[in-house]
């Protein structure tokens, strides 16, 4: 991997079936709203040997009528919301802070957790994100500091404590200490 | 024969640090060829359980 700047980094990886799933939602995603990627797809992204069968994506607040556009053409598209049946159900979910899982018609996994931002820290990454260019798509992920902090002093199951382990070898040479210093203090009050 | 939970995080640890450090050294193609092999396996392994949305929710507590 290369980076290419502070914000862009460059990976030649393999296109697994797990990038294969997300690149066809993220293409339609991103067309509505804007997203960050976080949590353990940002682990395995880089090089991390574990399966995963949800990816978690944040997206910035839509209204319900851009949230409809959204909905419909994720439909059109073969996706289906596995926890809420109609757009007001959907929607009425994710507004009350609640996820909402898409998959493909007639599966469950490997399916995508969306939400809307609800703390500073979640909010903040849509201003400090990375931009990862593959082979076959271009993605954005939360900063790599957050991921690491929000794992290790939040989450803490030994999962979560392998994957901060993972990125902070893997990227030693470009994170920032003080940065996971300063979301520590966030993200643990 | 007690499972040593300690031993066994500290094996686990090893081998994160061991595997980060083969792909900060080798190119992106060849750890993520290797790790394609896992992760398409689990998914098409997943595919045969046939889970309902409602078996799969229950499963991760959101119903």
């Amino acid at each position: 991997m290369q980076f290419i700047g502070k914000r862009t980094i460059k990976l030649d990886k393999v296109k697994t079936e797990l990038d294969s799933f997300l690149i066809d939602f993220i293409r339609i995603l991103e067309k509505h709203t804007k997203y960050v990627i976080i949590s353990g797809y940002v682990s395995i992204l880089f090089g991390r040997t574990r399966g995963t069968e949800d990816i978690d994506v944040l997206i910035e607040r839509l209204d319900k009528g851009k949230f409809s556009n959204l909905y419909g053409e994720l439909k059109r598209h073969g996706f289906y919301c596995l926890n809420a049946k109609t757009l007001d159900d959907v929607f009425g979910q994710i507004s009350e802070k609640l996820a909402v899982r898409f998959a493909k018609e007639r599966s469950v996994i490997p399916n995508i957790e969306v939400k809307f931002p609800k703390t500073a820290p979640e909010k903040e990454l849509f201003k400090d994100y990375l931009t990862v260019i593959m082979p076959f798509g271009k993605i954005k992920i939360s900063n790599i500091e957050q991921q690491i902090a929000f794992k290790r002093y939040v989450l803490k199951s030994e999962k979560d404590m392998e994957d901060a382990r993972h990125l902070e070898n893997v990227f030693r040479e470009h994170i920032d200490k003080g940065k996971i210093a300063r979301y520590r203090k966030l993200v643990e009050i | 024969m007690m499972f040593d939970k300690k031993k066994n995080m500290e094996e686990r640890m090893k081998f994160i640090d061991l595997w980060a450090e083969y792909v900060r050294t080798h190119s992106d193609r060849d750890w993520s060829s290797q790790q394609k092999v896992l992760i398409d396996s689990l998914i098409q392994s997943s595919r045969s359980w046939k889970w309902t949305p409602e078996d799969y929710l229950r499963m991760k507590g959101e119903l």
